[in-house]
């Protein structure tokens, strides 16, 4: 027993999150999570403030249940509103493919209103057979109201099955989620040898309630030859007209200049 | 226009079947017409065989009027042959049905006996006795037949019956003894059933009807227990059931629910039903004056061994998924709960279909083989596709280039980055329709968002202005 805490208390020191808690590597978002990591075995809610930002969105939760597939085995159960379907489409099984999450893994319900998805959100968290459990509602629906959140929030701690809930196009409303995310997509940097075309996945991601710690912005990419996130210089603007200068950049941004020291690391964790 | 049925009290007044109306209207002024609705009468039989069901699964219309039910092993549930019969014309008439009924060794005996004699219980052995004195036409023969048998003077089955066959059938057709031979029972006949018969059913009625949904509930409970024993011994789980509740006033509401699994467990039956029962029935049954009789039966069964350990709890695990499955076909339909099937195609929308978890074989659905970007290089197909691709406004900088900005639902975008053509050839011969070649862009506007957008046609080649789709959304 005492030599399992040593063991657990060495991982956390090493840097690993605890068991029930998930870190994506870049430190500029761990950093806000004091108990070592965005906590799993509770109701995460990721919201996009345009529903335009879709892709981001669906890009940023392949990321998020390709690290927690490191953790736990089984599918992911994926519920969307069929709002969201016609509004912002599907999430494409070859795209995911090309995200590094395999679609194999991927069990979804297309349910008629957001009741509905918060029904099936919350059957999900009844089976330990998954590896998490994704709900996609449009906007900010009347029936995920605090009752409902809280009802999620306190099912998500029972059952330990992360619940990563994401509202397209909403604003920014209480709840009794543990964590609140919002992601946008960021400018992404150019790869070498590919010319003028768009780069890696790159999202800037605000957390706007943090139950263990502090609220912030974090800039990061996704790398899907990795599998893993790793943090991301604010772009400066490109040789073009247009791009107005970052300004709402975080007052923090600039010291996470420095990139892939931590994607090796990461790789054992995530890739497996 | 012509006279199609009539009642009794009509009947009583001369008026017949086949009448012209206008000839029935001078015979009785007063009387009431309604014109015949061929549909609405289907439907009516159909619901009245919903109803029968509650003597046996086995039950075959006999249009326009009639139902045929096969009793066999039943009737011992009702106190007898004549019990049940008497019970069934009962209840008919109780609905307002004017209905005659038959049981009889054969199906062409009891129809004879309901249509063309009193009725009631024909003894066994007695159906060539009873039959005998009976109109030719009560060996269900075409009107053409039973006229032509007419004119020779053959008018009882017993006129048919003693003549010599070989005869009969090159004058008659083949028809005329095969009936005969039918309603004598020397030629087997077996009856269609409306509904396919259930591989095993458990039921209980009550003597008086409930209304409360506890005592349906316990019933249903009871129900899937006996259900679930039945199962264990044959070494067999439940693939499909259905859960029928007969109103006493003759409604019949059924439900049927379908798992991705055999299933065995009286729970798992019962909460499934439940799920459905909340959904299908738009969250409240209406028992009316009650229910009479609650039905479970398995309409489809598949092989389910003994539960087997797994030291790793993959087992566990895969079962605990399978569950859920079925927990969520329950309310949404099977098919809303999706697996994505791999395909063998470059045209995106169809690199995938979304196939029913409960149906998908796991082996079909690997993504190993599936193209994917080389190292380093980003990915090349998006997270999302939209439903359809949306038509965009463009304005483009060379004919085979990017275009420099677009708008997109009302928005105007500046593209910042582009990479591209993807060139896409359209599959006619799997879509059946002709295509264009497609050429697809990955583009990146000033704030970010990335795009997947193509050019329909080849300029001069395909058409003269091609137009330009904004099809997926990349990470």
């Amino acid at each position: 027993m005492e030599g399992r805490i040593e063991a657990a208390a060495r991982l956390e020191k090493a840097g690993g999150a605890g068991p029930g808690r998930l870190t994506l590597g870049v430190p500029a978002f761990d950093g806000l999570f004091s108990k070592g990591g965005l906590p799993l075995a509770a109701l995460t809610e990721i919201r996009t403030a345009e529903t335009r930002a879709a892709g981001a969105l669906a890009g940023f939760l392949a990321g998020l249940a390709v690290a927690v597939g490191a953790r736990r085995r089984g599918p992911v159960l994926w519920v969307r509103e069929a709002r969201v379907a016609y509004e912002a489409g599907r999430p494409a099984p070859l795209g995911l493919v090309h995200l590094g999450f395999d679609p194999a893994r991927l069990l979804q319900v297309e349910a008629r209103d957001a009741a509905d998805v918060l029904w099936a959100v919350e059957e999900g968290l009844g089976c330990a057979g998954l590896s998490a459990v994704v709900g996609e509602v449009q906007g900010l629906p009347k029936a995920l109201d605090l009752t409902a959140s809280r009802r999620l929030a306190l099912r998500a701690r029972e059952s330990g099955v992360p619940v990563f809930l994401a509202a397209l196009g909403a604003a920014e409303a209480a709840s009794a989620a543990a964590t609140r995310l919002s992601v946008r997509p960021s400018l992404s940097m150019p790869i070498e040898g590919y010319g003028s075309g768009p780069g890696l996945p790159a999202f800037s991601v605000t957390v706007e309630k943090n139950r263990d710690g502090r609220t912030g912005v974090a800039e990061m990419e996704w790398s899907h030859d990795d599998r893993c996130f790793r943090a991301a210089a604010p772009r400066l603007p490109l040789p073009q007209p247009v791009v107005a200068a970052a300004g709402d950049r975080p007052a923090g941004a600039d010291a996470m200049g420095a990139v892939v020291a931590f994607a090796g690391g990461r790789r054992r964790t995530a890739g497996g | 226009m012509r006279v199609s049925a009539v009642d009794e009290a009509a009947r009583g007044l001369g008026i017949k079947v086949g009448m012209g109306l206008a000839d029935a209207r001078a015979m009785v002024p007063s009387l009431a017409v309604d014109e015949a609705d061929e549909a609405a009468d289907a439907g009516l039989l159909a619901a009245v065989a919903d109803w029968a069901d509650r003597y046996t699964p086995l039950v075959g219309l006999d249009p326009p009027d009639g139902l045929i039910l096969d009793i066999t092993g039943c009737a011992h549930l009702f106190g007898g042959e004549a019990a049940l019969l008497a019970d069934c014309l009962e209840r008919l008439e109780g609905q307002g049905f004017a209905a005659r009924g038959a049981v009889a060794g054969t199906v062409g005996a009891a129809w004879a006996a309901a249509r063309f004699d009193r009725g009631g219980v024909v003894a066994e052995g007695l159906e060539a006795e009873r039959l005998m004195p009976l109109p030719i036409a009560a060996l269900r023969l075409s009107a053409e037949t039973v006229a032509a048998l007419a004119r020779v003077g053959l008018k009882t089955v017993a006129d048919v019956a003693g003549q010599p066959r070989a005869p009969l059938t090159a004058r008659f057709g083949p028809d005329l003894v095969r009936r005969l031979d039918q309603a004598l029972g020397r030629l087997g006949e077996s009856i269609t059933p409306r509904l396919p018969a259930p591989l095993a059913i458990a039921e209980r009625r009550f003597a008086e009807p409930v209304s409360r949904l506890d005592d349906v509930e316990a019933a249903v409970v009871s129900l899937a227990a006996s259900l679930a024993a039945g199962l264990d011994g044959r070494g067999e789980g439940a693939r499909l059931l259905e859960l029928s509740l007969f109103r006493a006033d003759g409604h019949v509401t059924r439900v049927e629910v379908g798992t991705a699994r055999p299933i065995r467990d009286p729970s798992s039956m019962v909460s499934l039903i439940g799920e459905r029962l909340a959904t299908r029935v738009g969250g409240g049954l209406d028992p009316g004056y009650g229910y009479d009789l609650v039905r479970l039966s398995v309409l489809l069964a598949a092989r389910l061994d003994g539960a087997q350990m797994d030291l790793s709890g993959e087992t566990d695990r895969t079962a605990d998924v399978e569950r859920l499955v079925d927990r969520l076909g329950a309310r949404f339909g099977l098919a809303a709960v999706t697996r994505a099937l791999p395909l063998d195609s470059h045209v995106p929308e169809l690199t995938a279909a979304l196939v029913p978890a409960a149906a998908a074989a796991e082996k079909a659905l690997s993504w190993a083989a599936a193209p994917r970007p080389d190292f380093g290089e980003p990915p090349r197909f998006p997270a999302r596709l939209l439903a359809e691709p949306e038509p965009v406004e463009t304005v483009a900088g060379v004919p085979d280039g990017p275009p420099l900005r677009f708008r997109w639902r009302r928005v105007l975008y500046d593209v910042m980055r582009a990479e591209g053509p993807e060139r896409i050839a359209p599959e006619w011969w799997k879509t059946g329709e002709p295509g264009f070649t497609r050429d697809y862009f990955r583009v990146e506007d000033a704030e970010g968002r990335r795009f997947w957008m193509f050019r329909d046609g080849l300029y001069g080649r395909e058409v003269d202005q091609p137009r330009w789709y904004l099809h997926g959304l990349f990470a």
